[in-house]
């Protein structure tokens, strides 16, 4: 029986062997175009090497906006260390002149006295004085002083001497030359030469073993004048040098002052020597144990609704983005997110000051503004990490935190003019700027449920909030974001 | 020549990489055999052509889960019936309304095999006669080799229940088959 069974059994397994009919030719094509459309589009891009090339282009994108972004604070930076050099030299320079003025009186007054000898000697300290101090001011605009006074010793010695000093002088003129500070220095000068004029016919009643005396006290001073000029010059250079190669951030230039130029040169090196030795690190993938086969890409789309606060002047309305998710599920706890973003963004100031107004393009011939209203469109890309935690089946919670690129589009300004008490309010005036910005970034945060709709699709929903990390757009405004993200995201293993 | 032979490492390596060309091959190798694995399973041509399709579309969908130990007929045919069982589960209320095969008249079931062929069509005519349980459970510990347990945990029945329902559809099939070489 037990026989006839294992016979039976044995037959029918030997006799299906035989089978030989063939499915219809529709199953290969049905086959052929689900395995096309199961085939996601994207697939032709997550070959290593493309996507070794992305990061590669995405990085330099983002170190090319960083550099952009710091250019422009070195430059600021740089003009802001320009102003304070005119503000210090302004200052000594005022000082000096009064000094200067002050002693030249005094040498009037002696000469007045028809003392001779005590007043050429007076007028030899008191005109070395005055160009110590003021090359100490750092004021210097040629040979004013120095050929004067030549001409009244007319010695050969003396004017080898200021020649040498003259260039210095002219160098460091160049480098202060402040404008307004040098012709303001000029005219005290002209005011001081009217002065000094008596001196002219005295001196040249000199005797040849006074102008020798003389002669030989100004080379030791213009000497030591030559000397300090000279590291002037090079300090000044230093700390242009410093600045324009440095990695120092925004800010830090502004506290360079004369005395730390020294000090910021070294930090420089300090950090290019720092970054000069700095590698990447050796990681081997392998040996991270949550990086497995079960990794897989999942694809989304995602809209969101937000509020802008830039600060309690600033209203903001309901704000609006929509993009697409591309994120890496390493396992199911964590994945790599990123997405990129459009954003309309719209926000308006009623009653603005001056200072409200101050980088709004177009405001400067605007009296009486009313309101202001700013569109801003930009795209944003971000890159950020998800952890999940399931606290039921096909339910998780999820914080995602990430950072952000943007990339404004130019943006609209539009100013609504108050009326006079009797005549009507002039038509609002649209100011359209024609510039474009990438900025590096932003930092924000997501918080919030996703569902499982399907094996391969899932939904999520979630509060977010970010912060900008520098100030955004012409009108340089420090933006915070909240609101509230959905998305769908679909994808599966490969 | 067996199948398996057609199937190197080069092969494979294309299989995995989605090669479309690779993967017409390797449908145009197994189509046969798989399909009668799957009217053994099912109850219409139709429904054993679309199981047919889906297994298949699995087999290149986690080709690359297939570690390379074992034969790969032997991974693909799993992957197969377990497609069908996912159709038996899924088609569950539609099945448990059978018609007793006792109550079938002979002429349906009877069949006249003159050549090899005709033997398995009849046998998949007749297990196709068989209510759905019997026909798993009778293809499983049959024609794929499983043991009562493994079926048991499989169809989450007890094993008691899958050893009579089994020997309960063998009985009928040998009376079939009987009748069959008898005339």
């Amino acid at each position: 029986m037990e026989d006839n069974n294992k016979n039976m059994e044995e037959f029918m397994r030997k006799a299906m062997e035989g089978f030989n009919e063939s499915p219809s030719d529709k199953i290969w094509e049905g086959l052929d175009n689900r395995l096309t459309e199961s085939e996601p589009f994207y697939k032709k891009f997550l070959h290593w090497r493309f996507l070794a090339l992305v990061s590669v282009l995405a990085l330099l994108l983002s170190s090319n906006i960083y550099l952009y972004n710091k250019s422009n604070s070195l430059e600021s930076t740089l003009n802001q260390i320009s102003e304070r050099s005119k503000i210090d030299g302004t200052k000594e320079s005022i000082s000096a002149i009064n000094s200067v003025l002050t002693e030249e009186q005094s040498m009037n007054e002696i000469i007045q006295e028809n003392d001779l000898d005590a007043s050429l000697s007076n007028t030899i300290s008191a005109g070395i004085r005055k160009d110590s101090k003021l090359n100490q001011a750092g004021l210097f605009k040629g040979s004013i002083n120095s050929n004067e006074l030549n001409s009244n010793f007319n010695t050969g010695t003396g004017t080898r001497f200021y020649s040498n000093t003259n260039s210095n002088q002219s160098i460091l003129a160049k480098e202060y030359d402040g404008g307004q500070i040098v012709q303001g220095y000029e005219k005290s000068l002209n005011k001081s030469r009217s002065n000094v004029s008596p001196l002219q016919d005295t001196t040249g009643e000199m005797n040849q073993s006074d102008n020798e005396f003389g002669a030989t006290l100004r080379e030791r001073e213009v000497l030591e004048l030559s000397k300090s000029a000279t590291q002037d010059i090079v300090a000044l250079e230093q700390v242009k040098t410093a600045v324009q190669t440095s990695a120092v951030g925004p800010g830090i230039g502004l506290q360079i002052h004369t005395v730390d130029i020294l000090e910021t040169k070294n930090k420089a090196d300090k950090l290019k020597n720092l970054f000069s030795d700095w590698k990447l690190p050796d990681i081997n993938v392998k040996r991270i144990p949550m990086i497995d086969k079960s990794g897989r890409f999942l694809f989304g789309l995602n809209i969101g609704t937000f509020f802008s606060h830039i600060n309690s002047k600033f209203h903001s309305i309901p704000n609006g983005n929509a993009g697409i998710n591309i994120e890496y599920q390493i396992n199911p706890k964590f994945s790599v997110i990123s997405s990129v973003k459009y954003n309309y963004q719209q926000y308006q100031i009623k009653n603005p000051s001056i200072q409200d107004l101050d980088k709004f393009p177009g405001s400067e011939s605007l009296d009486n503004v009313k309101e202001v209203e700013v569109r801003n469109n930009y795209i944003d890309a971000s890159l950020g990490l998800i952890f999940k935690k399931e606290y039921k089946p096909k339910n998780r919670l999820f914080v995602a935190p990430a950072l952000a690129w943007q990339f404004y589009f130019p943006q609209t300004f539009d100013y609504t003019l108050a009326g006079g008490s009797s005549l009507p309010a002039p038509p609002p005036l649209e100011v359209k700027s024609h510039r474009f910005f990438g900025y590096f970034g932003m930092v924000n945060i997501n918080l919030g449920f996703e569902k499982d709709l399907g094996a391969m699709s899932t939904y999520r929903l979630g509060l977010f909030i970010e912060k900008s990390l520098i100030s955004l757009g012409i009108e340089d405004a420090d933006v915070t974001q909240f609101g509230i993200r959905s998305t769908f995201l679909f994808g599966g293993t490969f | 020549m067996s199948l398996e032979q057609h199937i190197d490492q080069k092969f494979l390596k294309a299989l995995k990489k989605g090669n479309r060309d690779a993967q017409k091959r390797l449908y145009e190798l197994y189509k046969v055999k798989f399909f009668g694995v799957c009217r053994l399973y099912t109850r219409t041509k139709e429904d054993a052509e679309d199981q047919l399709q889906e297994g298949f579309f699995k087999i290149f969908k986690d080709i690359n889960n297939y570690s390379g130990n074992g034969s790969l007929e032997g991974w693909m045919r799993k992957v197969i019936v377990n497609t069908c069982l996912m159709y038996i589960r899924a088609n569950k209320n539609r099945f448990t309304a059978e018609i007793d095969l006792e109550n079938v008249p002979e002429n349906q079931v009877f069949v006249n095999p003159t050549m090899e062929k005709d033997w398995a069509n009849a046998i998949v005519f007749m297990v196709q006669k068989l209510p759905m349980i019997n026909q798993t459970i009778f293809n499983l510990r049959v024609m794929d080799g499983y043991k009562f347990n493994e079926i048991a945990e499989l169809l989450e029945l007890k094993e008691s229940t899958v050893r009579s329902h089994f020997l309960r559809s063998r009985k009928k099939l040998q009376t079939l088959l009987n009748k069959s070489l008898i005339e």
